[in-house]
């Protein structure tokens, strides 16, 4: 379900397997309130993205986003994502568009993501 | 390089070192370019993210941060070793075999005469041995604008490398208004590097695959490594490996070294005629204060700060990036002030791919769906522009020997780095001079990253050069102060960090220094 809501795709079995023994091995436990925003972003995909959002703001260096950093780095270093992490010819038009779409997505789902944190106790 | 100049003179030389090596990586790296491996290798996570997942680490750790799994090795066993205890400074140093050289950026700079005197070294026998190392090392680079402080008078230069796109177009801007930009001290030019374009001494030229940050395939890349095996297959120098030097006791006739052996079997002691420490200014500092009895004194430390801009150069929106490019910085900007005594300004670029791109992503402050959006759109118009600033000294930064209960040798290097609010504020206005000079270049900064102090990883000063013979200084020849026989080959002389890359003084003072010790043992 992180990477769905990363990069838009499943993971293979192996990078499932990856991404469990890298939060392992680099001890990425989750207590308290990390752990409880945790499983409502598991329970409801739709807040993952708003919530790793509005933490990269306010608690950057959060466990929930080393969670996420991990699972992105085990999805770019698998040829089967290449696409989405090497440099491809676009229209500088369309590099444009699709930069600021993703500045203003980001921006609002931060918004959304505040919310769900101040809800969460 | 020191132990390249005595060795095979007929002498008997010794080389006691930790010597940690990379006994994991090396067979995991596949040859070809990065693109082809990133597309076609299913096993590339072992050493693109490390066994361990050592290269997904989440602390802020930006010293070494272009240290890669395969170059691990370069740090182990440093923390528990030779610690380092301070809250202003974040040095990087090395046990490995090599030392640092097995990982540097391969950027050769020649000081000026006048960086040089300020340095403490003199000019003379530096240029002669700075042609010695670049016959030795080979460098490669162009007879251009940047050239005065890159290669300066060297000789037998290879080459420079094909220049990879994202940067030509710089150049370009540059030389459309050269004039103008000289007129106001700004010059730009291909960087001089330890990297062959030709065959040499059995390594090959580069293949630009961009794989250099985790791989030696060809040994196009000089590493210092390179030049111990070839030492030792020479029967030039006898290795002794699992040695970490920790003081030394000079006698009638020969200096007593002391060293304890990394495998936990105790201390060993050894005996010399002369003693050559090259461990670097911080591990020269150690071993000096130990032995003269005098841990808690205060030794002055020079580092230059190092800040880097990431930036963003529109004309290469939407374009690719070559399969083939070298890793290392292949261009350099300098400007130079004009006045007398004024310092210069030194900026590296680099374009950035092979370092991968989650790394870039957690800098953007949005979540990861949509930074990673962004810095994949923008991933080949990226350049990093990286700034050293000089550092001249000051009381107030130093290194001593404090205790320390869990380290072997019972103490801890404690370290204190500080910037005066005036050092700031002219580091402040370089930076702010660079910035706009880049934009009117059409690269946009896009922030400006003050790293820790230490992780430009340039040390020096810790014993510096000076003619009176002052406790814990160097004399003109490397030579203690205090002692007939103990020499430094490292930078703990340099009296002065200029704004540029410090290793090829470095390797070129070992060699004279190396000489000159040599000499020495001529004459009895």
């Amino acid at each position: 379900m992180v990477a769905r809501c990363l990069i838009g795709r499943d993971p293979t079995d192996a990078e499932r397997m990856r991404y469990a023994d890298a939060v392992t091995r680099r001890a990425i436990p989750l207590s308290g309130r990390e752990a409880r925003l945790w499983r409502r972003m598991l329970a409801w995909p739709w807040i993952f993205n708003a919530v790793d959002g509005a933490l990269a703001l306010v608690r950057p260096t959060s466990d929930i986003r080393q969670r996420g950093y991990t699972m992105l780095a085990v999805l770019e270093a698998s040829p089967q994502h290449a696409d989405l992490f090497l440099a491809r010819r676009r229209a500088r038009a369309l590099v444009v568009l699709s930069v600021l779409a993703a500045a203003a997505a980001g921006a609002l789902r931060a918004l959304l993501g505040l919310l769900v944190i101040a809800a969460t106790r | 390089m020191a132990a390249q100049t005595l060795g095979g003179t007929g002498l008997r030389v010794g080389v006691l070192d930790v010597g940690e090596r990379d006994t994991t990586y090396g067979r995991l790296v596949p040859p070809g370019d990065f693109t082809t491996i990133r597309t076609t290798d299913d096993e590339q996570h072992a050493y693109f993210l490390g066994i361990d997942y050592e290269g997904v680490a989440w602390a802020d750790n930006r010293v070494g941060s272009q240290l890669t799994p395969p170059r691990g090795h370069l740090v182990r066993g440093v923390p528990s070793r030779i610690p380092v205890v301070s809250e202003t400074f974040f040095p990087l140093e090395s046990l490995a075999y090599g030392g640092l050289g097995g990982g540097w950026g391969l950027g050769c700079f020649v000081f000026s005469t006048s960086e040089l005197e300020r340095a403490g070294l003199p000019a003379g026998p530096l240029r002669e041995a700075y042609q010695v190392v670049a016959d030795r090392i080979g460098i490669s680079g162009a007879r251009d604008d940047a050239a005065r402080h890159c290669l300066g008078d060297l000789q037998r230069i290879q080459p420079a490398p094909p220049l990879e796109e994202n940067l030509r177009g710089l150049l370009a801007a540059y030389e459309r208004r050269r004039t103008r930009f000289n007129r106001q001290g700004f010059h730009l030019g291909r960087s001089a590097l330890a990297l062959l374009t030709e065959p040499k001494d059995g390594r090959e030229p580069t293949s630009g695959n961009d794989m250099d940050f985790w791989s030696d395939d060809g040994r196009s890349a000089y590493r210092s490594w390179i030049t111990m095996d070839a030492l030792r297959a020479e029967g030039a120098v006898e290795y002794l490996v699992g040695r970490l030097v920790t003081r030394f006791e000079e006698r009638a006739d020969s200096v007593a070294v002391e060293a304890m052996r990394c495998d936990g079997s105790g201390q060993e002691q050894l005996r010399a005629r002369r003693l050559v420490l090259a461990p670097g200014a911080l591990g020269t500092a150690r071993i000096v204060l130990r032995s003269f009895g005098e841990p808690g004194r205060a030794l002055p430390l020079l580092s230059n700060p190092y800040t880097y801009m990431p930036c963003v150069q529109p004309r290469m929106l939407g374009r690719a990036i070559a399969a083939r490019k070298p890793s290392f910085s292949p261009l350099i900007m300098y400007h130079e002030p004009g006045e007398e005594g004024g310092e210069i300004l030194q900026a590296a670029f680099f374009s950035y791919r092979s370092l991968l791109l989650f790394k870039l992503v957690r800098e953007v402050p949005l979540g990861f769906r949509d930074a990673r959006r962004i810095m994949h759109e923008l991933l080949s118009s990226f350049t990093i522009a990286g700034v050293h600033h000089p550092d001249r000294g000051d009381p107030s930064r130093t290194v001593r020997l404090d205790p320390h209960a869990d380290s072997p040798t019972g103490d801890a290097l404690a370290a204190d780095y500080r910037l005066s609010a005036d050092e700031q504020r002219a580091n402040d206005g370089r930076e702010a001079l660079l910035a706009r000079t880049l934009r009117r270049l059409g690269c946009f900064p896009l922030k400006a990253i003050r790293t820790p102090h230490g992780a430009s990883i340039h040390y020096g000063g810790t014993l510096p050069v000076a003619a009176d013979g002052a406790p814990f200084t160097l004399d003109g020849s490397g030579r203690l102060a205090g002692t007939r026989r103990v020499y430094v080959a490292d930078g703990s002389g340099l009296r002065y960090l200029p704004a540029k890359g410090i290793t090829l003084t470095l390797m070129a003072n070992a060699h004279r220094v190396a000489a000159g010790v040599l000499e020495t043992m001529r004459d009895g």
